[in-house]
C-alpha cells in the first residue's frame, strides 16, 4: 500500500482554486479567505493534507502573481540573469538529501522524505525584500527553521548556522565559471536561525518550491535581504565562526554578513529607502527589518552600527 | 533653415543612398522592437529596470559604432562612409538620453532625489558627466554649427574618445557580478584605439589587421580581469584563466572580441585580394566626392 504522507507544499488555496481565481482575486485575499477556499476542497477528488496558511504574519501587500515570483530570479548557479527559470527546470529535484554537520551532537544526512515526515508545514505570506531594491509578496509553505534546529540537535558550543547550496555543474552552468567562490554559502547566527520568522521553504502557491526559486528546500529570513535566503540547500553546518558568505566574499564593501533590511543604509551604489513592488507601477518606502522589527528587532541591541544594515 | 527628413536616407548630393536608409532601419530597430515587446507582451516583473538596460547598452554599443566608421573606411575604403557617423552618433544619444528619462521615471521624477543620486553614486556622477557630454556634441553635430566652430569642432568632437571610455566605465560599475557585456564593449573600444595607434599607411593592410587580434583579445582579458581583481573579491588569475576553458566555459569576452576583430580582418584580406587579382576596372580608380 502506497502511504501518502504530506509533500512539503500541499496547501488548500491555489490548489482547490484556479491560479486566476486566487490572482484575480488577490487584493482581497487576507483573514478568512483560507478557511473560505478550504471549501472548494472536496471537488478536488483527491485527499491531501491540510497546511493552514499563518495569518501571524499577515503581509499587508497583495501577494505577487505567481508568474511573476517564477520568472524572475537572481540564482547566479544558473546564470548572472534574472530569466534563468528555463535553464533551472532542468535540476532534478529527486531524490534529495541534506547534510546536517559541524557542531552538533551526531552529523547525519537526512533525505527529504524523511525531514518532512519530522516536521509540521504551514503557510506563511511573507514580503521579500531584494537588496536590488524590489520587493514581491509570497506564499511559502515550509516549517520553522527551528524546528530543524532542534532536529540537528546542536552542541550549546554552536554559535553559527551555515547554509549551503547545491554546486552541479551539469546542471547549472553559472558554476562553472571557476572564479566565483562555489558553494554559495549564507549564514546567521543561533539566535537569528532560532527566531520564529526563519523559515524553511518547501512549497510556493501551494505547489512543491520550483527550482529557480530554491526548489526543493531553502531558506527564508524576511527581514534581511533576499540573498541571505540561500537556495537548493545541501548542507546545514553548525560552527562556532562566523561562515564566510558568498556576497560577502566577492565584494564586502556592498554586501555584508548581517544584511538586515533598513531603508536609512544605502548599498553604495543605490539607495534602499523604497522598493519597486514587482508586478505593479508601484514603488513603496522600505521599512526597517522589512517591517519584522516586532519580532527581530531585539536580535539586534546596536542599531547604531551600520554594518548590521549592508 | 529647412529641415528635410529626406537626410536621412539621402547622400549628401540627395540622391538616395540605400546603406543610409539600412543604417537608419537598423538604429530605429532596438527602439521598436523594445517599444513593441513592452506594449504587447510588457517586461516581466521590473519593466523599468530592463528598459533602463537595454537602451543604456544600445546606446553604449552605437556609441562604439559610430566610432568604428573611420576605421572601416580606412579598412574598406569606403570614404562615403564617413557621412553614416552623424546618424549613428546621434542615435547614441538618443538612446542615452532615453536612458536618463527611464531612470527619472523610475526615480517617479523627484528632482531633488535624483540629484542627489546622481553625486552621492559615483556610477551615476560618471554617467551625467557623459550624458552631458554627448549632449554637447548632439548639440552641435550640425552643419551650421560646424562652419561657426571650424578647427575648434574637431577638437570638441575629439571629445567622444573620453565620454565612450566614461560610459564604459560606468557600464563596468553599475553591473552586481558580471561584466561579460561591458567587457566585450570595452574590448571592441580598445581594438579601435589600437587601429587609431596603428601607422596611417598600415591601416589599410590585412597583415596589421590580424596583429591587432590577439591584441584586441589580450586587452578585453587584462580589462575584464583587471576589472574583478580590482572593483571586486574575484581572484584575477582565474579569470584570466577561465579564457582558455572554451570546452566548458565557450567564448568569454577576450574569444568573442578575437573572433569579432578576426572577422574584420579576414574581410579585409578578401578586399585585399579580390581587388588584386581582377583586372582594374576603369572606374575603380575614381576620385571620390568627399562628403560629410
Ligand atoms: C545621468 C545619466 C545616467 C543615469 C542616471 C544612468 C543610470 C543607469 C542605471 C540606473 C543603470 C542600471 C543599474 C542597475 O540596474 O543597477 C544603468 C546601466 C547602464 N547604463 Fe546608464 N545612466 C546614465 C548615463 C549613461 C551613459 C551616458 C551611458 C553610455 C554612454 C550609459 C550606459 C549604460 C549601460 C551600458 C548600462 C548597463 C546595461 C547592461 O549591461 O545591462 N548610461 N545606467
Amino acid at each position: 500500500m502506497l502511504i501518502r504522507i504530506a509533500r512539503g507544499w500541499e496547501i488548500p488555496e491555489s490548489k482547490a482554486t484556479p491560479e486566476a481565481f486566487v490572482l484575480g482575486r488577490r487584493r482581497t485575499l487576507g483573514i478568512g479567505l483560507g478557511s473560505a477556499l478550504a471549501t472548494f476542497l472536496p471537488k478536488m477528488g483527491h485527499t491531501q493534507q491540510m497546511v493552514s496558511r499563518s495569518h501571524r504574519y499577515d503581509p499587508g501587500r497583495p501577494i505577487t502573481p505567481a508568474q511573476i515570483v517564477t520568472t524572475y530570479n537572481n540564482f547566479y548557479e544558473f546564470g548572472s540573469d534574472k530569466d534563468i527559470w528555463e535553464t533551472a527546470q532542468g535540476l532534478p529535484m529527486h531524490p534529495w538529501v541534506i547534510r546536517i554537520e559541524g557542531l552538533v551532537s551526531k552529523p547525519r544526512t537526512i533525505a527529504m522524505e524523511d525531514l518532512l515526515k519530522q516536521v509540521s508545514l504551514e503557510e506563511r505570506v511573507y514580503r521579500h525584500r531584494c537588496v536590488e531594491a524590489w520587493a514581491m509578496t509570497v506564499p511559502w509553505t515550509g516549517f520553522p527553521l527551528a524546528s530543524l534546529i532542534r532536529l540537528a540537535q546542536p552542541l550549546s558550543s554552536a554559535r553559527y548556522v551555515a547554509f549551503q547550496s547545491l554546486v552541479d555543474a551539469k546542471y547549472m552552468p553559472g558554476v562553472a565559471e571557476p572564479f566565483f567562490p562555489w558553494p554559495y554559502i549564507e549564514g546567521l547566527t543561533i539566535e537569528e536561525a532560532n527566531n520564529e520568522l526563519a523559515f524553511i521553504a518547501t512549497g510556493l502557491y501551494g505547489k512543491p518550491l520550483p527550482p529557480q526559486n530554491g526548489g526543493p528546500i531553502r531558506l527564508v529570513v524576511p527581514w534581511k535581504y533576499g540573498f541571505k535566503s540561500a537556495k537548493s540547500l545541501v548542507k546545514i553546518t553548525f560552527t562556532d565562526r562566523q561562515p564566510h558568505t558568498f556576497w560577502e566574499t566577492v565584494s564586502p564593501q556592498e554586501y555584508g554578513f548581517w544584511a538586515n533590511v533598513n531603508p536609512e543604509v544605502s548599498h553604495p551604489r543605490w539607495s534602499q529607502a523604497t522598493e519597486r513592488l514587482l508586478g505593479s507601477d508601484e514603488r513603496v518606502p522600505t521599512q526597517i527589518y522589512n517591517g519584522y522589527g516586532e519580532w527581530v528587532a531585539s536580535l539586534y541591541p546596536n542599531k547604531k552600527d551600520k554594518r548590521l544594515f549592508m | 533653415m529647412k529641415l528635410r527628413l529626406s537626410v536621412l536616407w539621402c547622400d549628401r548630393s540627395g540622391r538616395f543612398w540605400p546603406l543610409k536608409a539600412l543604417v537608419l532601419a537598423a538604429v530605429l530597430a532596438p527602439g521598436i522592437w523594445l517599444a513593441a515587446r513592452w506594449s504587447l507582451f510588457g517586461l516581466g516583473a521590473r519593466p523599468l529596470n530592463t528598459a533602463i538596460h537595454f537602451v543604456g547598452l544600445w546606446g553604449l554599443r552605437l556609441l562604439l559604432i559610430s566610432l568604428a566608421v573611420t576605421p572601416a573606411r580606412g579598412i574598406f575604403g569606403l570614404v562615403k562612409l564617413v557621412q553614416l557617423r552623424r546618424m549613428l552618433g546621434l542615435a547614441a544619444a538618443a538612446y542615452i538620453g532615453a536612458h536618463f528619462v527611464l531612470y527619472c521615471l523610475d526615480q517617479q521624477f523627484q528632482a531633488v532625489h535624483i540629484a542627489q543620486e546622481i553625486l552621492r553614486r559615483h556610477y551615476l556622477t560618471i554617467g551625467f558627466i557623459t550624458l552631458t557630454g554627448l549632449a554637447a556634441l548632439a548639440a552641435t553635430s550640425t552643419d551650421a554649427m560646424l562652419r561657426r566652430l571650424r578647427r575648434n569642432w574637431k577638437r570638441l568632437h575629439r571629445l567622444v574618445y573620453p565620454l565612450a571610455v566614461l560610459g564604459l566605465v560606468h557600464a563596468f560599475m553599475q553591473a552586481k557580478l558580471d561584466v561579460s557585456q561591458p567587457a566585450i564593449l570595452a574590448g571592441l573600444f580598445s581594438w579601435e584605439m589600437l587601429y587609431r595607434a596603428l601607422p596611417k599607411r598600415l591601416q589599410a593592410s590585412p597583415w596589421a589587421l590580424f596583429l591587432l587580434v590577439p591584441l584586441a583579445a589580450l586587452a578585453t582579458a587584462i580589462e575584464e580581469a583587471g576589472w574583478y581583481g580590482l572593483a571586486k573579491h574575484v581572484p584575477w588569475q582565474r579569470v584570466l584563466e577561465a579564457n582558455v576553458m572554451v570546452r566548458t566555459l565557450g567564448l568569454r569576452p577576450a574569444g568573442w572580441v578575437g573572433v569579432a576583430t578576426l572577422a574584420i580582418a579576414l574581410l579585409a584580406t578578401l578586399r585585399h585580394f579580390s581587388r588584386r587579382f581582377r583586372p582594374p576596372a576603369p572606374s575603380a580608380s575614381a576620385p571620390v566626392v568627399v562628403g560629410g
